[in-house]
């Protein structure tokens, strides 16, 4: 063999030396971009934040419960004071802070169990904040007088977004499948969501599956995170 | 054909002394250069077995190779089409065709020199 061939040679095969070895870094880097023992770790860390949220809440709802014991023995045996607590009791309904019962429908809301095709946008598989927010809104459009997603009361101040994986509502992430519990008349709202080209028939277009049920007698719970005002405040001296 | 080995292996050296990471999206274009370098070397190899190597050829080659696979891999990414698919075939093929007259050649070396 020559000596130029064997240089010619030698330059791609280097090239070729340094592919192959930036590649091999590259392919374990990518693999090894989160190590085992980082993800046992967050997870440990994770699961005591949730530990801690739970107590946390178990502790607002006795807290709450002693509030409204202090309320009751202060209005007791008082005529004028019971019209009073009855407003507050529908102040409280109306304002979501006390579990509410009656009549009403449960729907569930699922992904798509479709086998996303290859090149498709997983996105149109799943449910999205806009698909809760255009629900409940037809919801409230047809009458319901408390809504919950998945456990969490619907306020006047709730917010349905989008938070990655999931949906964020009063704070709270929840994901997939939503139940959203409405109360309110049954026909009513069932006709609306099953309106031609509606709500339901949108959402089956893309394949999410909806489950809609009447109940005779359902429970929506109250909204058990903490009411703040920090810029609102009433206005006062009949303005 | 001592030097090139050494080179490659100098060059696998080289890359693991260097911090450059490739990102995962340019992987397409990684495996098609990384065949062209491959096919180049050996269509090299065979072409000084066949006494027919030219500094010229070698390089237009690999450079024309590189350069349609590159820009094959690059249509697929604008399409959404795994077009450097085709690169990556066509480089396979020539790899084991020219590994096949490698191999015979050699042989039939090694048969003159016993006779």
């Amino acid at each position: 063999m020559k000596n130029r061939t064997q240089i010619t040679l030698s330059i791609v095969a280097l090239f070729l030396g340094l592919l192959i070895a930036i590649q091999l870094r590259s392919a374990n880097e990518v693999y090894s971009a989160v190590p085992d023992l980082r993800v046992t770790e967050m997870r440990a860390v994770l699961m005591e934040t949730i530990t801690q949220n739970q107590l946390l809440t178990r502790e607002l709802e006795e807290t709450r419960d002693k509030l409204r014991q202090f309320e009751e023995t202060a209005m007791q045996g008082e005529g004028i004071l019971q019209l009073i607590k009855d407003e507050l009791r529908n102040a409280r309904m109306l304002a979501g802070l006390v579990d509410v019962q009656g009549e009403g429908l449960i729907i569930t809301l699922t992904d798509s169990q479709a086998a996303s095709l290859p090149g498709d946008n997983p996105n149109v598989y799943l449910v999205h904040d806009e698909d809760l927010l255009k629900l409940v809104n037809v919801l409230s459009a047809a009458g319901a007088e408390a809504i919950s997603v998945n456990d969490q009361r619907l306020l006047a101040t709730s917010e349905i977004h989008c938070a990655g994986p999931t949906i964020s509502i009063n704070n709270v992430r929840v994901g997939a499948p939503f139940v959203i519990k409405a109360i309110g008349n049954p026909e009513t709202m069932e006709s609306a969501l099953r309106m031609r080209d509606g709500i339901i028939d949108t959402l089956n277009f893309y394949g999410i599956g909806v489950q809609v049920k009447r109940e005779a007698n359902l429970v929506v719970p109250a909204y058990k995170r903490p009411l703040r005002f920090d810029y609102a405040r009433p206005v006062t001296g009949g303005q | 054909m001592l030097l090139p080995i050494i080179a490659l292996v100098l060059g696998v050296i080289l890359g693991q002394l260097t911090s450059i990471n490739i990102p995962p999206a340019l992987s397409p274009y990684m495996s098609v250069a990384l065949l062209a370098a491959l096919d180049s070397v050996l269509g090299g190899v065979r072409a000084t077995l066949e006494n027919k190597f030219d500094d010229l050829i070698f390089f237009s080659g690999l450079l024309s190779n590189a350069l349609l696979a590159g820009a094959l891999a690059f249509l697929g990414d604008q399409l959404g089409v795994n077009l450097y698919m085709a690169a990556i075939f066509a480089f396979g093929v020539r790899l084991f065709q020219n590994l096949a007259l490698i191999r015979r050649l050699l042989i039939d070396k090694w048969y003159r020199q016993r006779k």
